[in-house]
C-alpha cells in the first residue's frame, strides 16, 4: 500500500466538512492524513438553518452537524479557530495565523463566504470596528449577538430584500421590534420571484407589520456613538436602532487570489471542481465559481462535495459537475415560499401556466419547456411543491393536464352515498365485490345482508365493508327487504323474538323446555337453546315453571361452578360481606375435610372454596350449614358494599344493612345473564357500585342514587342513574322493578350494560319510575312471584332430584 | 358386553360416566331414551363429557362447547372425532355396551 | 358417504388463516373457522383454495425428458429417482459438491425447510443452497438481527394492534396482501387510533388511514430520518428509554441532523405538512408501532432502510413496550419458519449460524456427522442462479416450492442461466413456468393433501393438517428427500414422517435463538398454536417479546446511523420513470396456484399496469391500451389501467403473471451488501404504446 497523501482543507463550515465526510466514506482514511482549518470554534453546522436558531425555533445544538469528537474519531487533526493566512503553492503547504505550516499532496479551499457589505458611510467607529448596532447577518455568532442586541429596542432596519434579509426580518419580529427591509432591487427577492409574486409579498409583509421599502440605495449610517438612522441616495433617511445587512454574500477567495489562482467572483474550477490553474488544489462551496455561477444554497454544495470526493479519492475519476438545478422554499412572515429554476420565460417557446389570486395572497407560476419543468414560483398555497420540485429535479414529464399541476385534484372523492357509487366501485377489497356483484346477486333473489354476504363473500374477510353491503342492499331492495331474521331469535333454535316466544308459551301453556320444542321448534331438539329457554320458562311461570334438568348448564345442575379440571368451585352466601367467626371457622374446617386446593376471597366479597369434586358437593353443603351463594348461574350473584355509617367516617348511608336486604330480597333470581349489585354508602363508590348491573349509592340527606346498566369487567361502562329515592325500601322496589323489567325484555346472556344502551336509560326510566306503560305494578307482581318461589338449592344435598345427580363416576351393574 | 346400569340409573336428557372394565365411558340418555356411549373425557382438555347438554343427539362439552354428534362421534364443531361404544337396551331395560377391544 | 372435517390453515400467505375444510365424497369446500388470527374471516383467495384439490392440471406422476428439446414423458418414481442420483453423482464426481445447488421456498413447511437444509448439507454436501425468501423477507431479517438480536417478524401477537394509538405502516397494502388482517387496523382506528400509511400509490390500505404518505419508490431512508429530525426538534424523543435500552444514539443523532424537512420534502416529494403530522401524530401517541412490508425491504439498500425505521421507533422509545414495536409483515406462507430452519445459505436449524463453531458443532452433533462435514455458508439466492454456467457456478439444481422463472429479478436472464444447467429438477404439484425448463418433474403433495407446522408472521407455531389424501402417485416433499439421500448412499436418517421430523427439529432448534424445543403438535392443537422462543414443554410460549430485555448480549438495542442514498437507478432521460412492483389481492407470489383458479384467474385474468391518467395522456396510452414496458433488462408487455391513486412519476405492475407479462423481466438485481436482496421496488422505465 503507498504510503498516505497530505489533505489539507482550509474551511471547515458545511463545504469542508462535507467534503471530506464524502472522501471518508469513500475509503479516504486509507488515502489521506487529514488536517483541517476552521477559522470559527465550532465543529461544523448546518447554516442554510441559522435564521431558525435567530428566530428561536431551533436549539444551537441542533444544528451542529459534526461535533468535535467525529474529527477525532475519523482521525482528522482541525486546527480549530485557526485562520489560514496563505497557501504557498510552490512548498505545497498552508500557513496558519497561529504559525502552523501544513504541508499538502492535495488540498481543498472551502472558504465559503463573508456577507457583502456595501461601502457606507458612518459604517465603522474611528476605531475600525462596526458602530454599536450594526450587524451581519452570517454566523453563530452573528444570530446571538444580533439576538442580544434586539432586546428592548425599538425599531430595525435589514438592508437587503432577498432570501437572507427576510429572514432576517422575520428573526428580529420574533424579538418584538419593528423592522424595515430596504431593497436596492425594484422588487423583493427578485433572485427568485417575478414583479408579481414579490408584490403580492410586499402587501402581505407591509399587512404583518413591516415596512418595505423598494429601489433604496442605502449611503450611510446615521447616530455617533451607536446606530440611530439610516440614509438613502435620494436624501430620504428612516430611523433605526440597529442594522442588519444581509445584502448578499462575498465569496472568500483572497487566500486563492493572493496565490496567483484565478479568481472572478470566486475561485474558477473545472468540472472536477479543482482549480483552472493549479490540478492539486480544488475548491468547493460558496468560495467555488463553476461555469459562472456561485451558489449559496446547501444542496449544490453538497453535490459539488460529492464530485470532488469521487475525484480527489480516484473512486470515480470521471466524475464530474455539471452545475445544480436551484429551488427555494421559505416562510416569510407566515407566508410560504417556493422558487426553482427561471421566473420569466426565455422566449416564446416556453409555456407559462399562471394563476393569481392577490386578495388571498396566492400566485402561482410554471414555466415549462418542451414538456419539462423549466421554472416555477409559488406563493401562499405551496401545496405542489414536493411535486413540482422533484419534477424539476428529476426532469420528469410533466403531466399533459396542467391545471393538476397547480392544485390537487383528483385527492380523495368525498363521501358519496350508494346510489351514486358506480357498479364498478369496490365494496369488499378482501373479496374482490364490487357494487355491480351485489346487485346482481340481490336481484338474484337474496334479499338479506346475510344471504348476500354468503352468496359473494362480501364482508367475509376483514368485515369491514359488512356495514356498506348492508346499505347497498337495504337500498337496492328498496323496502322488500328480508334481513335475517334469526338475528332476532331469543334462542337459536326457535324461531321466535323474545316478545312472540313469551306470548306464545302463555297462550299454549308451555311450562318445559321439551314442551316449547315440541310445540315450537317442530320437535327438534336444540343443545344452545335450552339454557335460555330454562330461564325464560322461569321468569314467566315463577312457581309453576316444570324444571328439566337437562335443559340446565351444569353448573345450575350441581349448583357449583364447574373448574377447567372438572372439578367445582362453592361459594356460599355472605349477605353484605358480612360474615361471623363461626361461618369461618365451619369454611375453614370444610376447606381442609374436603381439602380444597385453594381457597379465595372473592371480588363479590365472599369466599370461594376450589376444587371440590362432585361427589362431594352435598357434602360440603351439609357441612357448611349455609345457603348456596349462586356464583355459577346466569342469576343475581351478590350484592358488595361498603363499611357504610357504623364505622365509616364518610358514610353518608347505611350500604351494609341495605346490601344484606337487597341480598335476602333478589337471592337466586334467575336472569338473561348474571347480576351483580352494589350499594355504596356515599359517592366516593368505594364499593364501586357505579359500575355494577345496578348500584345504590348513598347521597346527602340521607338519599339513594341508583344506577343501572353499569360494567367493570372486559367491557367498561359508568352505569346510568335511574333514579334518586329516600329510603332502602325504595331501593329495593325499583331495583326489583328494574330486574324484571331485564328479565323480561334482554336477550339471552345480554348483560345489562347492553340492555340500557340498547333500550336507552330515557325510556327505562320513564316505564320503572314514571309508568309509562302502566305496566308498573304488573313488573312488581311478577318479581315477587319469583322471589316466593325462592328454594335454597343446597338444600338438594338431603334430597337429589335426579338420579346420580352428584357422582362423577358410576360403577357398573356386571 | 358389559351390562351398564338400568336404563333409570341416567336422567333423561342427561350423561353419566361408568368405569367399564377399568376405562371411563361417558353414556348417555337422550329425551326419546336412546342410549350412546363415548369417551369420557373430551379430547380438547380433558372435560367431563358426561356434563354436556344433549340437544337431539348432539352433545356440547361443557368446557369449550365443543359439539359432537353422538350417533358417529364425527366432530361438528371441532378438530377431532369422539371414540364411540356399540350400546343398547336389553329387554330389562338396561344398558348393555360392548368394548371395541371386545 | 363418509364425511371428514378438519381444521387447517390457508395454504397463501403469511397471515395462515384458520379455515375449515369439509370433504365429502371427493368434494372438498372451505369453512370459515374461528381462529386467533383471521377470526373466521378469509380473503378471496383462501374462500377459493379448495379448488387447487382436483384440479384437472394437477401433476399425478413424475416426467422426464432425456434431451432439452424433447417433450417431458411420464415415468415411474424408480427412474426418475434413479436418473436423478446417477446425474448428481457424476455431476459432483466431475465438478465438485458445489456444482449441485438446492433452492427451496418460503411456503415449504418447517419440516421440509428444516430436511432441506439437512439434505444439502449432509446428503450433497454442498454449500450451494437458498431460497426465495431471500426475495421476500431477507432485509427486515437482517436488519431486526442487527438491531435486536432476534429476527421474528412481530414482537408482539395482532390482537396487540387494535391498542396502539398510531401505527406507521410502510410498503405494505396489507388490504390486498392479506386482507383478514385489516380487522386488527379497523379496531384500532376504532379505539381513537391513527394510521399512517406510506406507498407511493393510494392503495385500499392508504385509503383506510389517517394520514397517508405518497412517497418516491426507493426514498424510505430520507422519509424516516426526516420523521426522526422532526422528532428530536419537537422534542419527542424519549431520553430515558434511549439512556437505559439502547446504544448508539449519539451517531444517529448527527446523522439525522442532515434531514431537515424542505430537504425530505424535495427528496420524498412529500409536503412538509404531512411530515410533520406524521411526526407529531407518531410522537405524542403513548403507545406506537412501526411496521414495514416489502416496500422499504425490496431495495438495494433495504437493510438500512428497515433500520431507519427501527431508529425512529427506538428513539421515541415505541419498542419493547406494551403495545409499542418495530414489526414486519412477512409475505409467504412460511416465510418467517423457512427462514429459521436452514435453507438459507448461511444459516443452520433454530436460526444459527454456519459460520459459528459452537453452532456448527451443536448441529452436526444432532446430524451426527463430524463438524468438519459441514459445508461453509454458499451464495445467496440470486448470485447462486446469476452465476450458474461460469467455471465455480452450479451444473445442477433441485428446486422445491419455488417458481423462479417468474419470481425472481431479471427474470430473462435468469431463465436462461436455469436452460445452461446440466440438469434441472423441480418438486411441484402444477406445471409451474420453472416445471417447464426441468428436466426431471417430481409431482409433490400440496398443502391439504400433507401434514406440517408453519410459522405464522406472529412467530405463532401451526398445525396444517391433512384434510384429503393425495392422488395416488404423488410423494411428500420429505419421501422423495429421504429416496434421493439414500439413493445418493447417505447414511444419516431422514424421516418422512411430519412429525417425527419436527421432533428432531426441536432437538435441533433447542438453546437456538428460534427455539421450538417446547412445541409439540399437541400443544400447537390444544393452545391454537405455540409462539417461539418455547425452549420446554412446561414455557407457554413468548408471544411478546423484549419488554425487559432484547435479544442482544447486553440486552441493548442497536441503533445504526444510515443514509438516504439514491436507488441504484434512478430515472433518466431515456427512462424517465420510476416502476414499483407488488402483489394483488386474486394473486398470491408467482400466480403458480392462483391462476390455476377460475374465479381469481376471471378476476384478474393478465398483467397489466397502473398508470395515473394525465400522465397517460402525455403518451397517448388511454385505459385498456396494450403497452410496451421496458427498463434496460427487458421489456414486459401489459394492460394499461388508468388510476389517479398512482404517483405522476411512477408505474404500478404486479409480478403473479407469466410469460411476457412477467414484471421480473423489468427488475432490477442490484443486491442489498448484506441481506442480498434484489432491488424489486424501484427502477427507471419507459412505457409507449404497443404497436401489434
Amino acid at each position: 500500500m503507498p504510503s498516505k497523501q497530505n489533505l489539507v482543507v482550509i474551511g471547515n463550515g458545511m463545504a469542508g466538512a462535507r467534503a471530506v465526510e464524502e472522501i471518508l466514506a469513500r475509503g479516504g482514511r486509507d488515502l489521506f492524513n487529514i488536517t483541517m482549518f476552521g477559522d470559527e470554534p465550532y465543529g461544523n453546522y448546518n447554516r442554510i438553518l441559522l435564521s431558525n436558531v435567530l428566530n428561536g425555533s431551533q436549539e444551537e445544538s441542533e444544528i451542529f452537524l459534526n461535533p468535535l469528537e467525529w474529527y477525532r474519531e475519523n482521525g482528522i487533526i482541525l486546527h480549530v479557530g485557526v485562520y489560514a493566512e496563505s497557501i504557498l503553492r510552490r512548498s505545497k503547504c498552508v500557513l496558519g495565523c497561529d504559525g502552523t505550516i501544513e504541508p499538502y499532496d492535495k488540498l481543498i479551499v472551502a472558504t465559503g463566504s463573508q456577507s457583502f457589505v456595501p461601502p457606507l458611510e458612518g459604517l465603522t467607529l474611528p476605531d475600525g470596528r462596526y458602530k454599536p448596532g450594526v450587524f451581519v447577518f452570517r454566523t453563530l455568532d452573528d444570530c446571538r449577538e444580533i439576538a442580544e442586541y434586539a432586546r428592548g429596542r425599538g425599531r430595525a432596519a435589514v438592508i437587503g430584500g432577498g432570501l437572507l434579509g427576510l429572514e432576517a426580518a422575520r428573526g428580529l419580529q420574533n424579538f418584538g421590534v419593528k423592522v424595515d427591509v430596504i431593497q436596492f432591487a425594484p422588487y423583493l427577492m427578485n433572485q427568485q420571484l417575478d414583479p408579481q409574486a414579490a408584490a403580492i409579498l410586499k402587501t402581505i409583509m407591509e399587512r404583518m407589520g413591516v415596512g418595505v421599502l423598494l429601489g433604496k440605495n442605502t449611503t450611510a449610517v446615521l447616530g455617533e456613538e451607536a446606530v440611530s438612522g439610516l440614509r438613502f441616495a435620494d436624501d430620504t433617511s428612516l430611523g433605526c436602532d440597529m442594522v442588519v445587512i444581509a445584502a448578499g454574500i462575498k465569496p472568500n477567495a483572497e487566500i486563492a487570489a493572493r496565490c496567483g489562482l484565478s479568481v472572478q467572483r470566486a475561485i474558477l474550477v473545472d468540472n472536477q471542481m479543482r482549480s483552472i490553474d493549479d490540478p492539486e488544489i480544488y475548491a468547493v462551496g460558496e468560495c467555488a465559481q463553476h461555469r459562472g455561477n456561485v451558489y449559496g444554497l446547501v444542496a449544490p454544495l453538497w453535490e459539488q462535495a460529492k464530485v470532488l470526493a469521487d475525484h480527489i479519492t480516484g473512486h470515480k475519476p470521471d466524475a464530474a459537475y455539471h452545475g445544480s438545478k436551484i429551488a427555494t422554499k421559505l416562510k416569510v412572515m407566515g407566508v410560504e415560499v417556493a422558487a426553482m429554476g427561471i421566473t420569466e420565460a426565455a422566449d416564446e417557446r416556453d409555456e407559462i401556466v399562471q394563476f393569481t389570486e392577490p386578495k388571498k395572497g396566492t400566485y402561482k407560476k410554471l414555466i415549462i419547456r418542451d414538456g419539462h419543468l423549466a421554472g416555477a414560483i409559488l406563493l401562499g398555497d405551496i401545496s405542489k411543491a414536493a411535486y413540482l420540485m422533484q419534477a424539476f429535479d428529476r426532469g420528469t414529464p410533466l403531466p399533459e393536464d396542467r391545471l393538476s399541476l397547480l392544485f390537487d385534484i383528483g385527492a380523495p372523492a368525498k363521501q358519496v352515498t350508494v346510489q351514486e357509487l358506480p357498479p364498478d366501485a369496490q365494496i369488499c377489497n378482501c373479496n374482490g365485490v364490487n357494487k355491480a356483484a351485489i346487485l346482481a346477486c340481490v336481484n338474484g333473489g337474496c334479499h338479506s345482508p346475510k344471504a348476500v354476504m354468503e352468496k359473494t363473500r362480501a364482508g367475509m374477510g376483514c368485515g369491514s365493508c359488512k356495514s356498506m353491503v348492508t346499505e347497498i342492499v337495504e337500498w337496492a331492495c328498496d323496502g322488500k327487504l328480508e334481513e335475517d331474521p334469526s338475528v332476532h331469535y331469543y334462542v337459536p333454535g326457535v324461531p321466535l323474538t323474545k316478545p312472540d316466544l313469551i306470548k306464545a308459551c302463555r297462550e299454549q301453556n308451555l311450562k318445559s323446555v321439551s314442551a316449547v320444542f315440541q310445540v315450537l321448534a317442530g320437535g327438534k331438539e336444540d343443545a344452545a337453546s335450552k339454557p335460555g329457554l330454562a330461564s325464560l320458562l322461569n321468569t314467566i311461570w315463577a312457581g309453576e315453571y316444570v324444571d328439566e334438568r337437562d335443559a340446565r348448564f351444569i353448573n345450575d345442575r350441581v349448583h357449583a361452578n364447574i373448574q377447567k379440571d372438572g372439578t367445582f368451585s362453592v361459594i356460599p352466601q355472605i349477605p353484605g360481606g358480612v360474615t361471623t367467626p363461626d361461618q369461618l371457622r365451619r369454611i375453614a374446617d370444610a376447606a381442609e375435610k374436603y381439602n380444597a386446593p385453594m381457597v379465595k376471597l372473592t371480588g363479590g366479597q365472599r369466599i370461594d372454596i376450589l376444587g371440590i369434586k362432585k361427589e362431594d358437593l352435598p357434602n360440603i353443603w351439609r357441612d357448611l350449614d349455609m345457603p348456596s351463594g349462586y356464583a355459577y348461574a346466569k342469576r343475581y350473584r351478590t350484592c358488595k358494599s361498603c363499611v357504610g355509617t357504623d364505622l365509616c367516617r364518610f358514610g353518608v348511608g347505611d350500604s351494609t344493612s341495605l346490601a344484606i336486604k337487597i341480598e335476602q330480597h333478589l337471592q337466586g333470581i334467575d336472569a338473561p345473564a348474571k347480576l351483580k349489585l352494589a350499594t355504596a354508602g356515599c359517592p366516593r363508590n368505594c364499593s364501586e357500585a357505579m359500575v355494577k348491573d345496578v348500584g345504590a349509592v348513598a347521597v346527602e340527606g340521607g338519599r339513594w342514587e341508583i344506577y343501572v346498566g353499569g360494567a367493570a369487567g372486559s367491557h367498561v361502562r359508568k352505569g346510568d342513574v335511574l333514579c334518586v329515592v329516600d329510603s332502602h325500601e325504595d331501593v329495593l322496589k325499583y331495583t326489583a322493578r328494574f330486574i324484571q323489567y331485564y328479565r323480561e325484555n334482554a336477550k339471552y346472556l345480554e348483560r345489562t350494560y347492553g340492555f340500557v344502551e340498547r333500550i336507552g336509560i330515557e325510556k327505562i326510566r320513564s316505564v320503572i319510575v314514571g309508568d309509562s306503560e302502566g305496566i308498573a305494578s304488573r313488573l312488581d307482581d311478577a318479581i315477587n312471584e319469583s322471589i316466593a318461589a325462592y328454594k335454597d338449592p343446597w338444600k338438594e344435598a338431603y334430597n337429589p332430584v335426579t338420579p346420580n345427580q352428584f357422582s362423577s363416576l358410576l360403577p357398573v351393574l356386571q | 358386553m358389559t351390562v351398564v346400569a338400568p336404563l333409570s340409573a341416567i336422567p333423561a336428557g342427561e350423561g353419566r360416566t361408568f368405569l367399564v372394565s377399568g376405562k371411563r365411558i361417558a353414556v348417555f340418555r337422550t329425551r326419546s331414551d336412546e342410549v350412546f356411549a363415548t369417551q369420557a373425557d373430551c379430547p380438547h382438555k380433558a372435560g367431563p363429557l358426561a356434563d354436556g347438554l344433549l340437544g337431539g343427539t348432539t352433545l356440547v362439552c361443557p368446557l369449550h362447547s365443543w359439539k359432537w354428534d353422538l350417533a358417529s362421534g364425527e366432530p361438528l364443531m371441532a378438530s377431532c372425532p369422539l371414540e364411540t361404544y356399540p350400546v343398547h337396551l336389553d329387554s330389562e331395560e338396561r344398558i348393555v355396551l360392548t368394548l371395541n377391544s371386545e | 358417504m363418509q364425511l371428514s372435517i378438519s381444521e387447517t390453515h390457508c395454504p397463501y400467505c403469511a397471515l395462515q388463516c384458520g379455515m375449515t375444510l369439509v370433504s365429502e365424497g371427493g368434494e372438498t369446500s372451505v369453512r370459515s373457522r374461528d381462529f386467533p388470527t383471521n377470526r373466521g374471516g378469509l380473503c378471496q383467495k383462501g374462500w377459493t383454495s379448495a379448488e387447487l384439490l382436483y384440479h384437472p392440471e394437477r401433476l399425478r406422476t413424475p416426467l422426464l425428458r432425456a434431451k432439452r428439446r424433447d417433450a417431458l414423458q411420464p415415468v415411474s418414481w424408480d427412474e426418475a429417482l434413479d436418473y436423478i442420483s446417477t446425474r448428481i453423482k457424476s455431476i459432483q464426481e466431475q465438478f465438485g459438491r458445489d456444482a449441485v445447488g438446492v433452492f427451496g421456498g418460503g411456503g415449504l413447511t418447517n419440516e421440509k425447510a428444516y430436511l432441506l437444509g439437512k439434505f444439502a448439507r449432509v446428503a450433497l454436501r454442498t454449500s450451494q443452497i437458498d431460497y426465495n425468501g431471500r426475495f421476500c423477507m431477507s432485509s427486515a431479517a437482517a436488519a431486526a438481527i442487527k438491531a435486536f438480536g432476534i429476527d421474528r417478524g412481530l414482537p408482539f401477537p395482532l390482537a396487540d394492534i387494535p391498542h396502539a394509538k398510531t401505527i406507521l405502516l410502510t410498503g405494505s397494502n396489507a388490504a390486498e396482501t392479506m386482507p383478514p388482517v385489516m380487522q386488527y387496523f379497523h379496531a384500532q382506528a376504532k379505539n381513537g387510533g391513527s394510521l399512517i400509511v406510506v406507498d407511493p400509490r393510494r392503495t385500499p390500505t392508504a385509503s383506510a388511514a389517517t394520514l397517508h404518505l405518497q412517497i418516491t419508490p426507493g426514498t424510505d431512508i430520507a422519509l424516516a430520518n426526516g420523521l426522526l429530525y422532526l422528532a428530536m426538534k419537537e422534542g419527542y424523543l424519549d431520553e430515558r428509554f434511549i439512556l437505559t435500552r439502547t446504544t448508539g444514539f449519539e451517531q444517529v443523532r448527527g446523522v439525522v441532523a442532515r434531514y431537515w424537512p424542505d430537504r425530505v420534502e424535495r427528496i420524498t416529494g412529500i409536503p412538509e405538512k404531512q411530515l410533520a403530522y406524521a411526526a407529531r401524530l407518531l410522537g405524542e401517541a403513548p403507545s406506537a408501532m412501526i411496521l414495514t412490508a416489502r416496500g422499504p425491504e425490496q431495495q438495494s439498500k433495504g437493510v438500512n432502510a428497515v433500520l431507519s425505521f427501527i431508529n425512529l421507533a427506538l428513539a421515541l422509545g415505541k419498542a419493547g413496550q406494551p403495545y409499542c414495536g418495530y414489526g414486519c409483515l412477512t409475505g409467504q406462507g412460511n416465510g418467517q419458519g423457512g427462514r429459521e430452519h436452514g435453507q438459507k445459505a448461511d444459516q443452520l436449524p433454530g436460526y444459527r449460524k454456519l459460520d459459528n463453531p459452537e453452532h456448527r458443532a451443536h448441529i452436526a452433533k444432532i446430524w451426527n456427522i463430524p463438524e468438519s462435514d459441514l459445508p461453509r455458508p454458499g451464495r445467496s439466492a440470486y448470485e447462486m442462479l446469476a452465476h450458474i454456467g461460469e467455471g465455480d457456478g452450479l451444473r445442477a439444481l433441485l428446486v422445491f416450492g419455488s417458481n423462479l422463472a417468474v419470481s425472481a429479478p431479471r427474470a430473462g436472464f435468469v431463465q436462461q442461466r436455469l436452460e445452461a444447467l446440466d440438469l434441472l429438477v423441480v418438486s411441484d404439484f402444477f406445471l409451474s413456468e420453472t416445471a417447464q425448463l426441468a428436466d426431471i418433474v417430481l409431482p409433490c403433495t400440496q398443502w391439504a393433501e400433507e401434514e406440517g407446522t408453519l410459522t405464522n408472521l406472529e412467530g405463532r407455531v401451526l398445525h396444517r393438517r391433512r384434510a384429503v389424501p393425495p392422488p395416488a402417485d404423488v410423494r411428500s416433499d420429505l419421501e422423495i428427500i429421504a429416496e434421493l439421500a439414500t439413493r445418493l448412499g447417505c447414511q444419516s436418517a431422514f424421516p418422512t414422517q411430519p412429525q417425527d421430523v419436527f421432533e428432531e427439529l426441536r432437538r435441533a432448534s433447542a438453546g437456538g435463538p428460534a427455539d421450538y424445543s417446547g412445541i409439540t403438535y399437541e400443544r400447537i392443537d390444544r393452545e391454537q398454536g405455540v409462539f417461539w422462543p418455547c425452549p420446554n414443554e412446561n414455557h407457554p410460549g413468548a408471544s411478546r417479546l423484549f419488554l425487559d430485555r432484547f435479544a442482544t448480549p447486553d440486552g441493548r438495542a442497536r441503533f445504526h446511523p444510515v443514509q438516504h442514498l439514491p436507488a441504484a437507478e434512478e430515472p433518466d432521460a431515456e427512462y424517465p420513470l420510476y416502476l414499483t412492483t407488488g402483489r394483488i389481492m386474486q394473486h398470491y407470489q408467482s400466480g403458480a396456484q392462483t391462476r390455476r383458479v377460475p374465479q381469481l384467474q376471471e378476476a384478474a385474468p393478465e398483467a397489466f399496469v397502473e398508470i395515473h391518467p394525465s400522465m397517460a395522456r402525455f403518451y397517448g396510452i388511454s385505459d385498456g391500451d396494450r403497452v410496451r414496458l421496458s427498463t434496460r433488462r427487458g421489456t414486459t408487455i401489459a394492460k394499461a389501467r388508468l388510476t389517479p391513486a398512482i404517483r405522476f412519476d411512477t408505474l404500478f405492475v404486479p409480478f403473479h403473471f407469466a410469460a411476457d407479462g412477467r414484471a421480473n423481466l423489468l427488475t432490477n438485481p442490484a443486491l442489498d451488501p448484506v441481506s442480498r436482496m434484489p432491488e424489486f421496488k424501484v427502477c427507471a422505465a419507459q412505457i409507449q404504446l404497443e404497436i401489434s
